[in-house]
């Protein structure tokens, strides 16, 4: 779990969510949307990579056990291109 | 979908209106909400969500066609339903759930979902004398969970 912001800000602000399993990613994203966020919802780590711009998201939401990709290796590379996500 | 954003509120994965009817024993709001949603989008129509034991073992006996001092045959019971039920509930144990739905229906299938070692829970089922139980440890993977009930579902309306 990580953000560019602390989570008490993310509203306005859109949310990444990367899970491998499609089903997790959906119905989170109803969940979500239902609660008035926009949300960009990813099965594969490494095209939530490539789509990644920095400060568009108010808060990124990385499942840990990915195949490809960790979590915590998605969220390095992240790092790399947004050096203000942090985690909480 | 694999790679590509997942946009809008539709479903990843749409399929028909599955008649498996599934009772759910679930304490946290949040966990209900998903699991409706879930399985809403995965085509089941006929879920019954509650948040305690007591209320599932009401539930699992309403749709039984009767009350819990009421003999009923085989042909009451719902053939593919399926009994979730989380370990943390607060009113009854979980085990206890199981046992007073099997009183009604020797024959239902339990599925348990826990954060707890899943051999504590296969121990504490085979002490009860339980049967037709299976344990899933969290975090579980949707699909296991979705297979199980498939599985259940289509055994037991070939019975």
């Amino acid at each position: 779990l990580t953000a560019s912001n602390s989570p008490d800000t993310v509203t306005g602000r859109k949310i990444l969510l990367v899970d491998d399993e499609a089903d997790i990613v959906s119905t989170f994203k109803m969940i979500l949307e239902m609660n008035n966020f926009e949300v960009d919802g990813y099965t594969n780590p490494l095209s939530a990579l490539s789509n990644f711009k920095p400060n568009e998201f108010g808060l990124l939401i990385l499942d840990i056990r990915m195949p490809v990709m960790n979590g915590f290796e998605l969220f390095k590379k992240i790092k790399e291109i947004d050096n203000k996500a942090e985690k909480v | 979908m694999e790679g590509e954003p997942v946009y809008g509120s539709k479903p990843a994965v749409s399929q028909g209106e599955v008649p498996t009817r599934i009772i759910i024993a679930e304490p946290y709001p949040d966990l209900q909400q998903f699991y409706s949603l879930w399985l809403r989008s995965r085509g089941f129509k006929d879920i019954i969500i509650t948040d305690s034991g007591k209320k599932c073992v009401d539930e699992f006996y309403k749709s039984t066609n009767g009350d819990k001092n009421t003999k009923c045959s085989s042909n009451d019971f719902p053939r593919d339903a399926v009994v979730i039920l989380d370990t943390h509930l607060e009113d009854i144990s979980s085990i206890q759930v199981a046992k007073q739905i099997f009183d009604r229906n020797p024959d239902q299938q339990v599925i348990f979902t826990t954060t707890l070692p899943s051999d504590i829970i296969s121990q504490e089922i085979s002490a009860a004398g339980l049967s037709k139980c299976s344990v899933l440890t969290k975090p579980f993977e949707l699909s296991r969970l979705l297979s199980l009930i498939h599985r259940i579902g289509n055994k037991n309306s070939l019975q």
